[in-house]
């Protein structure tokens, strides 16, 4: 097949401009792999918290109900439309920690149903031992920032009683992405036995 | 469209068609106290296989009027026939059939395509037409046989008017229309130029029209048209053609 003289022109023309044309390509392929690893990266992003929530059974609503009993959970469940309800105790604590000078506030939780909802994810150490009265794990954030490690013991004054604790591991749940002390902007939070 | 009337060289007198009659024409441009009346009512009948060169002061009116017989503007009012098609009565889709078909234009800037080499810039015009000539063939006709693969940087600037004209008459046009074609030529170069002008009419017998400011010129055509503002202003036939590179000026 012979090449029509306009075919010619437009090939001896980018042969002339070879340099830029490669540059230019350069940069376009550049653009374009930056907006496909941008969209991958968005996607992977994405599909890893949906199964982080997946794992840890993160609730899509979840509404508290205070100071009730324990007892309060089966009417609870009979209402239309809640999947599951769990009772657990959470309380307000003032932390005594070693080479902190002022006290530390923390809201300390039981530990979830391991069958329930809101599952926590050890990151180090390890969970409490069902029964121990004094160990807890703490949120990795607020570990880190109160200077606490696995095997640390510390006191707390909860409810005007002080009892000593031992740290044994770290966690993250899904319902904290962000740990605040009620009111306040700085840290707090952690979850015990 | 139309047919061709056969051998129709300078030489010969016997029936001629006619290949334009014009008619009252005039072109206007603008309108109210601005307008410019560049032509003022131009008649003039030209035969078939003619040689014509147009002389006249700047701004008489002679691009205009070579523009309309192409077919790239259009007259304010008049009459142009192209054989038995009024051109001022064709819209523009008949204007670029009828410029495709039947006109080969050459300027003063050779308007080449400077990545195509001679023969190529040939080929663009004969590859979209009906019944070409072969691009070396073209070539041949204005004497560039031996530059057919250089590219425009490589030929002087009479050589590329001359593949100007190769290009313009490769399709085999009915009319050549040339504006200046010798305009930024030196005296040697131009009569190359106007040789070849020479040569095709006479071995293909295409009309020709030359717009020239240079008087030595006319002696080479069969009618010389004297423009002046806007009108034609002396006609007059040469006895004899003069040999293109026999002019000096
Ligand atoms: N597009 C336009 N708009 C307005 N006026 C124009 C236009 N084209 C040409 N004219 C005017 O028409 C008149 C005739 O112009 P034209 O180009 O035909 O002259 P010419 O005889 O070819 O001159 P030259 O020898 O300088 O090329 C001039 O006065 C010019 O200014
Ligand atoms: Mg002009």
């Amino acid at each position: 097949m012979r090449l029509s003289p306009l075919t010619i022109k437009l090939l001896r023309d980018v042969w002339r401009l070879r340099a830029q044309a490669v540059a230019i390509a350069l940069v376009i392929a550049a653009g374009v792999g930056m907006v496909i690893m941008s969209f991958g990266m968005i996607r992977s992003l994405e599909a890893t918290r949906a199964s982080y929530y997946d794992i840890y059974r993160f609730a899509d609503v979840f509404a508290p109900i205070r100071r009730a009993p324990l007892s309060a959970i089966a009417t609870v469940r009979q209402i239309p439309g809640v999947a599951y309800a769990e009772g657990r105790v959470s309380a307000g604590a003032i932390l005594d920690v070693p080479g902190i000078a002022e006290p530390v506030s923390a809201r300390v939780h039981s530990l979830p149903d391991p069958k329930g909802l809101n599952l926590l994810v050890l990151r180090e150490g390890r969970l409490p031992n069902p029964g121990a009265t004094d160990e807890v794990v703490a949120n990795e954030a607020f570990a880190k920032a109160a200077r606490l490690s696995p095997g640390d013991r510390f006191s707390a004054l909860i409810y005007g009683k002080r009892i000593d604790l031992r740290l044994t591991g770290t966690v993250l749940s899904p319902e904290y992405v962000y740990a605040v002390a009620p009111g306040r902007s700085s840290r707090t939070t952690a979850a015990t036995a | 469209m139309h047919r061709r009337s056969g051998e129709s060289s300078s030489g010969q007198q016997a029936a001629r068609q006619c290949i334009y009659r014009i008619e009252k024409l005039t072109k206007t441009y603008g309108s109210g106290p601005a307008a410019v009346h560049a032509l003022r009512g131009v008649d003039l009948d030209v035969d078939e296989g003619e040689m014509f060169v147009l002389l006249g002061p700047s701004g008489s009116g002679k691009s205009t009027f070579l523009n309309i017989l192409g077919g790239l503007d259009r007259a304010t009012s008049g009459h142009a026939h192209f054989f038995d098609t009024n051109l001022t009565d064709l819209d523009d889709d008949g204007l670029t059939e009828y410029r495709r078909e039947s006109v080969g234009f050459v300027f003063q800037f050779y308007n080449l395509i400077a990545s195509l080499t001679a023969r190529e810039n040939v080929s663009l015009i004969t590859q979209i037409s009906k019944d070409p000539m072969d691009p070396a063939e073209a070539l041949a006709m204005v004497g560039l046989q031996d530059r057919i693969d250089h590219f425009p940087s490589q030929l002087s600037g009479g050589e590329q008017q001359r593949v100007a004209i190769a290009r313009a008459i490769a399709k085999r046009p009915r009319v050549l229309l040339c504006d200046e074609p010798t305009g930024a030529l030196d005296s040697a170069t131009g009569v190359r130029v106007l040789d070849a002008l020479d040569r095709i009419n006479r071995e293909i017998g295409t009309t020709v029209f030359i717009i020239t400011h240079n008087a030595v010129v006319a002696e080479m055509a069969d009618d010389v048209v004297l423009f002046g503002d806007g009108r034609i202003v002396d006609r007059r036939s040469n006895p004899a053609r003069k040999p293109p590179l026999e002019l000096r000026w």
